[in-house]
């Protein structure tokens, strides 16, 4: 009778374990209201950090953890956390403005390419290597593919077969690129139709400072964060991530 | 694992260290943007401290309990800044100041070349080619979290799909031999693909090819009638460079060795070294000792007027004796009989053996 219970504590564990790694549950949602401008906002004037139509968005804090060490030996949790804040602008056509500032002490960590000497054809070395123990800075943010509220969330881990998701992502030195994913390990560029995006990343004060515009954002829409610090090492699924927020009135 | 393996034999008696090997192999592939480091095949002198620097005390491959062992990452100064020389500028542009190289170099690919190693009076080196092992095992394939690095099912060779691959370099680390490049261009990483466009035509390997001290042996390890098998699994004197990494490498070196230190003739290779042996058991495992041996006896046997098959075959004097490149056989091969090899033998747990049904491939 004992083992037959331990058996089946064993297999709820599994499951619950399984369900998990599928999707996350919806365990009060966290909530960043959206703020809304007296006229109508262009994209332009959103992608502009400085401009004055952010202060109608309301500063939220966004609190990140850091993903557990994947190898042995690997990079662990140092107890840092960058202190991130995250701002929500309503703009016409169902799209929305997100300007996500958090703390890095190096925000210029990687040389970027274009910083590389360009030898030229005639010379033996066309383009250098400068730092290939270098990791780049780098933040996205995950949106599921299918917009609107969700019973449950996708799973934090890149989405999963049922629930795919959109990922705008910004790499310093490489710049924008629209990827989608479902589940760790599938992340591919996004194909031609996928609705685009847009995102401009510039350093901040004592970190960086990325604003995206994203298109098709119906209310309570989940949206999840990552930021990785390229001084650490930090790359793939070695960074410091958000759980889900909802897109709010 | 595959069900066939190609896997290369260098003899490292009879290597020059003239890097011919390295520049064919450079001028064939990596000739491109972002791949000034990068080296796919390169000679390093031995004792040395090899390419990267330090490569083989930075950690990787898989511990005894087969996770993969944490490794630092090579850095742009283990590499080597790339410089050239700006000679436009002596020869045109009116500077009287000699040619000198336009970054200060302070490391390069055979950075200590025959510099080697000292010892009572006894200056030693031996050359080292390196490529990637294209291993049994490989730590690189298992450590990407992305499943960009695969092995091909008929012939072993391990290759890094470029439109998988996000340039993490969790590969790099876990390469023991550091025989992975991260290319800044491109943002992948890149690696030997022991030349399989050229391979598939029936083509051998451009570094092989290349080779003048015709020191390079290729073919399927599996293969009876391949050199390669003859060394590795009939005569078994090819080892793997540093086995206890524990990844099976498919490259295997005919280890050196040469007359006594003092030139005492009743001395024999193992009785007064010149190449320490306890160096030679850090680089081939132990195994380099019964290695030594035999090969001395043959040396012997021919000295005395016998002849000796193996090192008749170690002679290598055409193509055909060194390389056995067989496309028809690998694609129509069926998985035979497991071969004799032992699980804890150095050159690999063991494969199937090529049908031989093809022998008219």
């Amino acid at each position: 009778m004992q083992r037959n219970l331990s058996v089946l504590l064993i297999l709820a564990m599994v499951a619950s374990l399984q369900t998990g790694l599928s999707a996350e549950p919806r365990i009060g949602a966290l909530t960043i209201p959206t703020g809304t401008a007296p006229g109508p906002v262009t994209g332009d004037v959103a992608l502009s950090p400085a401009d004055p139509v952010w202060t109608y968005a309301v500063p939220v804090e966004v609190g990140l953890h850091r993903t557990p060490s994947l190898y042995s030996g690997g990079l662990f949790d140092n107890g840092r956390k960058p202190r991130t804040t995250l701002r929500l602008l309503g703009l016409p056509d169902n799209r929305i403005a997100l300007q996500l500032t958090w703390e890095d002490s190096t925000p210029h960590s990687s040389e970027s390419l274009a910083s590389l000497t360009d030898r030229g054809a005639d010379h033996i070395y066309k383009t250098r290597t400068s730092a290939p123990e270098r990791f780049p800075d780098a933040v996205c943010v995950m949106v599921p593919q299918r917009r609107g509220p969700h019973e449950r969330y996708p799973s934090l881990m890149m989405g999963d077969p049922e629930n795919p998701v959109d990922l705008y992502f910004w790499k310093e030195g490489r710049g924008f690129e629209h990827l989608t994913g479902s589940g760790r390990g599938t992340v591919a560029a996004a194909g031609a139709d996928a609705p685009p995006g847009q995102v401009v990343v510039s350093p901040s004060g004592d970190g960086w400072q990325a604003t995206w515009i994203l298109p098709d954002i119906a209310p309570a829409t989940p949206l999840a964060f990552a930021v990785w610090d390229g001084d650490d090492q930090q790359r793939d699924g070695l960074k410091y991530f958000s759980l889900w927020y909802e897109v709010g009135p | 694992m595959s069900s066939h393996q190609y896997a290369v034999v260098l003899d490292l008696n009879k290597c020059i260290g003239c890097q011919t090997c390295t520049i064919a192999c450079k001028k064939q592939w990596t000739d491109g943007d972002g791949m000034g480091a990068m080296y796919w095949n390169n000679v390093e002198t031995q004792p040395g401290t090899g390419y990267p620097r330090g490569y083989h005390t930075m950690g990787g491959g898989f511990d005894e309990q087969r996770n993969l062992r944490p490794s630092s990452l090579p850095t742009a100064e283990d590499y080597g800044v790339p410089f050239e020389y700006d000679y436009s500028q002596r020869l045109f542009g009116g500077r009287k100041k000699p040619v000198m190289p336009d970054v200060k170099p302070e490391y390069t690919p055979n950075w200590d070349e025959d510099v080697g190693g000292f010892e009572r009076g006894n200056p030693y080196y031996f050359y080292l080619p390196r490529l990637c092992n294209h291993c049994t095992h490989p730590a690189c394939l298992e450590a990407c979290p992305r499943g960009a690095i695969y092995k091909r099912q008929e012939d072993g060779i391990v290759l890094i799909d470029q439109e998988r691959c996000r340039g993490y370099r969790h590969c790099i680390e876990a390469c023991p031999y550091k025989k992975i490049y991260f290319n800044e261009v491109t943002g992948t990483s890149q690696k030997c693909i022991f030349c399989y466009p050229r391979l598939e035509r029936g083509t051998v390997q451009a570094c092989m090819a290349q080779c003048p001290g015709r020191i390079r042996f290729v073919g399927l390890l599996d293969d009876p009638d391949s050199p390669v098998h003859k060394l590795v699994r009939v005569h078994r004197v090819a080892l793997p460079l540093f086995p206890e990494r524990g990844t099976h490498p498919n490259v295997f070196y005919v280890p050196p060795f040469s007359p006594p230190r003092t030139g005492r003739p009743d001395a024999g290779v193992l009785d007064d070294p010149r190449f320490p042996l306890d160096y030679l058991k850090y680089l081939f495992s132990d195994a380099v000792v019964p290695v030594l041996s035999k090969l001395h006896g043959e040396l012997l046997k021919a000295q005395e007027g016998g002849r000796s098959e193996l090192l008749q075959l170690l002679i290598g004097r055409t193509a055909k004796d060194r390389f056995q490149i067989v496309p028809e056989k690998v694609r129509k091969a069926t998985p035979g009989p497991v071969s004799d090899a032992l699980p804890d033998d150095p050159a690999g747990p063991p494969l199937t053996i090529v049908s031989t049904s093809t022998k008219e491939d």
